[in-house]
């Protein structure tokens, strides 16, 4: 019982609103100041990042225009030095196996890809993208690590979490620090 | 005017006038806010803030570190796995203005704010919400806190008092620990650390789930431990091992109700240690003797949570413990605990919440006296009963937060008592806090003070009274012989600051000063007797610093100041017996994917009264994380000195235990 929830209290004021999409938007809060943590901890092949000032790309897969409503503030903002740019795509276009050539080209100039209500199978069409891939990639579908994400978040009834494949993450060329491993769910 | 007059004058005038200043430089600050960390306020928050983030209570984002208006450090599992240390008692070193002083290989005494004794005997320590502190000898018994080290979820430290939820000896300090759930446990762990300290010490751990909503994990721990050295090299008589076991299980079940048990038990019979017992044939005269201790102990725990609804959440923990413990000089306990607590918390509106609660406490012990302790009457039965009420009131959009609340207890010692605080935030910004605190903490004399006899030495009648020996021995001892003492009790001021400062920096500054009254002290005037007769200040700062200059260096640095001024009898064993100056500094630096280089350094003032010179003391690791599933570290600690003591018990020990440099390394397995 962490004595934060309940001894130094001050807390768990402020906001209005009282309804289930209240909580839903201090998850989805909650996640992208994750991301943000994630992105602060990680180091990227200087090919694919070379310097402190280049921008960083964050391709986020979603139709739920939740996407459309951080992009304003998050194009404002700076992490690590790096401008941030936002792609949003509404949902990845496959055809014969294969992500469409433009989709695929942002997706690799992406240095996250945060896929929100993921699809098992389009995982997999993420992952096969590159041999070593140079771009965290995160999601919200329940086993998104299990099934080879990098980072999936989980959400239970009071806490938003995150589940680490070590595995998957071992295999790119990003590096994440022990810090965000270690504060995370391991999954096999 | 007298210099302690002066230091009284000049920190009472700063408690008055700091906080003005602090409110007009932050309405100031107002204008700095920047409109995207406005718009989500969590951006700020690390990764074990957000972890622990409530998303039920669904009003806001304030339950954090950085707005708490108390002196907390949390300790997180990266730190665990980054400072090498192989016990809960020296993760505590991290904690600025926490000293831990090792007494033996498997003694520690842990204390905060000023005073400190040969035990942890001022903090309050919780597991999973469960009390540890051990109400026969009212101490934190460091050694038979221990469990396998991956599964601490974090270690969340407060300094100062946290009596008025927790009550009763949470005077100066609460440290509480969250251990893993079981769904973040799963699989195969299998750790083993071995050293010239540590031969050495073995986890196992397996984790499953039944279903989707049904996790648990069983575990087993075997530590090797082995002795300190003597100022001559020579082992201490310390070694001592323990073994533990344990298990939990975790259920979310429907409508938002989870429940958990989880339950443990420990055994040693090597807790290896000295002491001078009294001779009864020769006056003044003491025998000196090797043994080893045991400790038998088992525990129980149920917890069942529930958020009803928006405005609702309940927790009820109950628990029963078992414990057997022998110690060096012979003397033997027996004791049973049962605890049952209630937490509500019930959102009034946007800006009001209330936090109720009540808790009992049955303890029943037996005792067998040795020639140097006995507890009078040998058996006894006691019932704590306490209730607590705690609302919190936002104003100015959230910005100020005022927290007023009050635990009643009645206990079979002093009778009821109250605990009550008034904190108050400020948070212009995101990225600064400012807070102050007022708070009534109450120290009850317990079990050790108001039935224990101890008995240094025996005494011939005669050379007592100047003469020449009669021939006639008895027994000289130090109790309450029969008096009721009082309460210790606490007035606690604290001030505090934290900032951000670019993405980079945190600060984060405490200063405080406690005026204590009724401090139980054996008299100067009549040998032996416990009195209430010591009272006094102590004054202080606490200062951390972190630095994150790339996302593969983390710098932390942190610093205590501390200061006691004690008046009435035994003042000498009071003051004096906390370090002025503590500084730590402390680096986690990542190379490449595979490699970790940390690194910490400690440095201690002396504390005379305890023996103990000053000390710096630096430890180096470096974990190569081989694969997915296997890790190597190596670790040398206490490396710039061959040994070195921290406390001497010399009233049980001959020779003060000193800490040795060492080297070990840890292997971790999962599979």
């Amino acid at each position: 019982m962490p004595l934060l929830w309940i001894v130094l209290s001050v807390g768990m004021l402020g906001q209005s609103e009282s309804s289930e999409s209240a909580r839903e938007n201090k998850i989805q809060k909650i996640k992208i100041a994750y991301m943000v943590n994630f992105i602060r901890f990680t180091v990227w092949p200087e090919s694919h990042l070379p310097n402190d000032d280049s921008t960083l790309v964050i391709s986020m897969i979603d139709n739920s225009g939740f996407a459309q409503k951080i992009q304003g503030s998050l194009s404002k903002a700076k992490i690590n030095q790096h401008p941030i740019q936002l792609h949003i795509i509404d949902e990845l276009k496959i055809t014969d196996g294969q992500i469409h050539e433009e989709q695929k080209n942002k997706l690799l100039a992406s240095h996250v890809i945060y896929y929100r209500n993921a699809h098992k199978s389009d995982i997999e069409f993420l992952t096969g993208l590159q041999d070593q891939p140079q771009f965290l990639l995160l999601g919200d579908m329940k086993d998104f690590a299990e099934h080879g994400g990098m980072i999936g978040f989980k959400e239970s009834s009071s806490k938003v979490g995150f589940y680490v494949n070590i595995n998957a993450i071992r295999q790119s060329k990003i590096q994440i620090s022990s810090k965000v491993l270690r504060l995370g769910t391991t999954v096999r | 005017m007298s210099l302690k007059s002066f230091h009284r004058g000049y920190i009472t005038t700063s408690l008055l006038v700091i906080p003005l200043i602090t409110l007009v430089f932050a309405t100031a600050l107002q204008a700095q806010t920047d409109d995207l960390l406005e718009e989500n306020s969590f951006l700020n928050m690390s990764i074990a803030e957000l972890s622990d983030m409530d998303v039920s209570a669904v009003t806001g984002a304030t339950e954090t570190w950085f707005r708490s208006p108390a002196a907390v450090y949390v300790i997180t599992q990266d730190d665990i796995q980054r400072t090498g240390h192989q016990n809960i008692a020296d993760l505590l070193r991290m904690v600025p203005g926490v000293n831990v002083a090792q007494v033996s290989a498997n003694s520690w005494s842990v204390g905060t704010r000023g005073i400190q004794g040969q035990f942890t005997d001022s903090m309050l320590m919780l597991v999973d919400g469960r009390s540890v502190y051990d109400p026969l000898q009212y101490v934190i018994r460091w050694d038979t806190q221990d469990m396998i080290m991956d599964d601490i979820q974090n270690i969340e430290v407060i300094r100062g008092p946290g009596t008025t939820l927790w009550g009763s000896n949470a005077v100066n300090g609460v440290v509480s620990l969250t251990t893993k759930t079981a769904e973040q446990t799963q699989g195969w762990l299998f750790n083993s650390v071995f050293g010239t300290q540590l031969e050495p010490i073995v986890s196992l751990r397996y984790g499953d789930k039944i279903n989707d909503n049904t996790h648990f994990r069983v575990w087993s721990k075997y530590a090797n431990r082995n002795s300190l050295v003597h100022e001559d090299g020579s082992d201490a008589p310390d070694d001592w091992d323990m073994f533990r076991a344990g298990f939990r299980l975790d259920v979310d079940a429907p409508n938002q109700l989870n429940w958990s048990i989880q339950g443990s038990f420990f055994h040693t019979d090597r807790l290896g240690g000295d002491s001078l017992l009294p001779d009864p044939t020769t006056s003044f005269a003491t025998n000196y003797a090797i043994t080893d201790g045991r400790i038998s102990n088992g525990y129980i725990q149920a917890t069942l949570s529930q958020q009803s609804n928006e405005e609702n959440k309940w927790t009820i923990m109950t628990s029963y413990e078992r414990s057997n413990r022998s110690t060096h000089d012979g003397f033997e306990s027996l004791r049973d605990m049962f605890e049952i607590d209630y937490r509500h918390r019930h959102t009034i509106n946007q800006d009001m919440l209330l936090i109720w609660g009540g808790s009992w406490r049955y303890t029943s012990d037996h005792t067998e006296a040795s020639s140097a302790v006995a507890f009078i009457p040998q058996d006894k039965t006691t019932n704590l009963v306490t209730g607590f009420l705690q609302g919190s009131w936002q104003f100015m959009d959230d910005k100020l937060a005022l927290v007023l609340g009050t635990k009643l207890e009645h206990n079979d010692y002093t009778g009821f008592e109250y605990h009550p605080s008034a904190r108050l935030s400020f948070t212009p910004d995101i990225n600064n806090t400012f807070w102050s605190s007022i708070s009534r903490a109450v120290r009850t004399p317990g079990r050790v003070n108001s039935s224990s006899q101890i008995t240094p030495f025996y005494a011939d009648t005669g050379l007592l009274a100047g003469g020449p020996p009669s021939g006639f021995i008895i027994p000289i001892q130090i109790g309450s012989n029969g008096q009721e003492l009082s309460s210790e009790t606490l007035f606690a001021y604290e001030l505090g600051y934290r900032t951000h400062l670019g993405n980079d920096w945190t600060i984060d500054w405490t200063g405080y000063l406690n005026r204590y009254n009724n401090l139980i002290t054996t008299s100067d005037t009549n040998f032996g007797q416990l009195t209430n007769d010591l009272e006094g200040e102590v004054y202080g700062s606490e200062l951390s610093v972190t630095w994150i200059p790339s996302p593969t260096l983390r710098l932390e640095a942190g610093y205590g100041f501390s200061r006691s001024f004690m008046h009435g009898n035994g003042e000498s064993s009071y003051e004096n017996s906390f370090p002025v100056n503590q500084f730590h500094l402390r680096s986690y630096l990542d190379i490449g994917q595979d490699l970790e280089l940390n690194a910490a350094m400690y440095y201690v003032d002396e504390v005379e009264i305890q023996d103990a010179e000053s000390y710096l003391r630096l430890d180096l690791g470096l974990t190569w994380h081989v694969n997915a599933n296997l890790n190597l570290s190596l670790w040398g600690q206490n490396l710039l000195d061959n040994q070195h003591s921290e406390f001497f018990d010399n009233d049980r020990s001959m020779e003060v235990s000193q800490i040795p440099s060492s080297v070990f390394l840890r292997v971790n397995m999962t599979f």
